[in-house]
């Protein structure tokens, strides 16, 4: 009993505790860096391709017969289906280990508002919600991703959300984009 | 051990030295994400501002096509744009390659960046391609304090769609 008491009494050990915690902190906030690198590219990189897809979605629906007298008409159906295809083709094809899993919560097309010259224009919304492998388990500590706007289709303020597990190693994020077709 | 730890006066110095060691990679680590970072961002904006010229223009030509309104953007002036902003983030042109391939035919393939640079042909109206970005990223001081493999390749893609009709002669399905 003596001895351990002893032994415990001395400081020999305590730079090497020290030490390991330095190393273990910089190891931590390291994945906490990379997770945010991670998370920031996977964010970009998908409201690029919906912006790109969007307006292809709505350029590629437009009536060519009424374009030509200068009216502008896309088909809805048409304009969705295209973006949910190009969407899809981009996410799942060759370079898919961007995202582990993704949903296309919401795709909109709008047209009801009119330019001050009297011209149409078209808008098509879209909400993403993606899952993606994270770094590591002990920097998931976020069991949602909400992201808020001004929705300017209802002049409110507006939020989407997210949910997943905490510490699963999977990261989750929700994007929306908008884009317009306008004729001029 | 107890032999060649004579005494404790050396301790704070071996100490201080790893402190020193971990301080720096801790440094060496925020500059390298900081540049990956920036790098990735601005590749990614890169190609979808690609793939919406290509999409105005229908391509991305060596001169401007005959009636085409407005300013046009030859290969040249992207080649000048892309690599002024990969430039002002500390990326060489060495470490980007961007191709621009039609998707299902209909057009010669561009190519800008590394691995030099080429027009591509003219994509006709509604013709869909791909704009892909290989951006080589590097852990350049990391490589030195963690042994992090230093070179490494990210790989970028958009997809666009030709806007522009190059011959009004041509209609499909009419």
């Amino acid at each position: 009993m003596k001895n351990i008491k002893m032994k415990k009494l001395n400081n020999r050990g305590m730079s090497m505790i020290i030490v390991s915690f330095l190393i273990m902190t910089f190891i931590y906030v390291s994945m906490g860096f990379v997770n945010i690198i991670q998370k920031t590219h996977i964010r970009n990189e998908i409201q690029g391709m919906m912006d790109n897809a969007g307006v292809l979605a709505l350029r590629y629906a437009v009536d060519e017969n009424k374009w030509r007298d200068e009216i502008i008409e896309v088909n809805e159906p048409t304009a969705k289906a295209k973006f949910v295809r190009i969407m899809n083709e981009q996410l799942s094809g060759d370079l898919k280990g961007l995202v582990d899993t993704y949903n296309i919560k919401e795709v909109n097309v709008y047209n009801e508002r009119i330019t001050s010259q009297g011209k149409g224009e078209y808008y098509i919304e879209s909400v993403i919600e993606v899952d993606y492998n994270s770094v590591s388990w002990a920097v998931d500590k976020s069991s949602s991703s909400i992201h808020t706007f001004y929705n300017f289709f209802t002049g409110e303020n507006d939020a989407r959300m997210v949910s997943g597990d905490i510490e699963d190693g999977k990261g989750e994020s929700v994007i929306r984009s908008v884009s317009r077709l306008v004729l001029r | 051990m107890k032999k060649l730890l004579k005494n404790k006066k050396g301790i704070s110095t071996i100490i201080f030295a790893f402190g020193i060691t971990i301080l720096l990679s801790v440094i060496y680590f925020g500059t390298d994400i900081l540049k990956i970072g920036n790098g990735f961002s601005v590749a990614s904006q890169s190609a979808t501002e690609i793939t919406r010229i290509a999409s105005v223009q229908g391509g991305i030509g060596n001169s401007k096509p005959s009636h085409y309104p407005g300013h046009y953007i030859t290969m040249s002036d992207l080649d000048s744009i892309v690599e002024d902003k990969m430039n002002a983030v500390g990326y060489t042109k060495e470490q980007y390659a961007i191709e621009i391939n039609p998707i299902n035919g209909g057009g010669k393939s561009g190519k800008l960046g590394a691995e030099g640079m080429s027009a591509t042909g003219n994509f006709d109206y509604k013709t869909e391609f791909e704009v892909i970005i290989v951006l080589n990223y590097q852990w350049f001081f990391s490589n030195m304090t963690l042994g992090i493999e230093k070179d490494r390749y990210i790989p970028i893609r958009r997809v666009g769609m030709s806007e522009w009709k190059f011959d009004y002669g041509s209609w499909v399905g009419e």
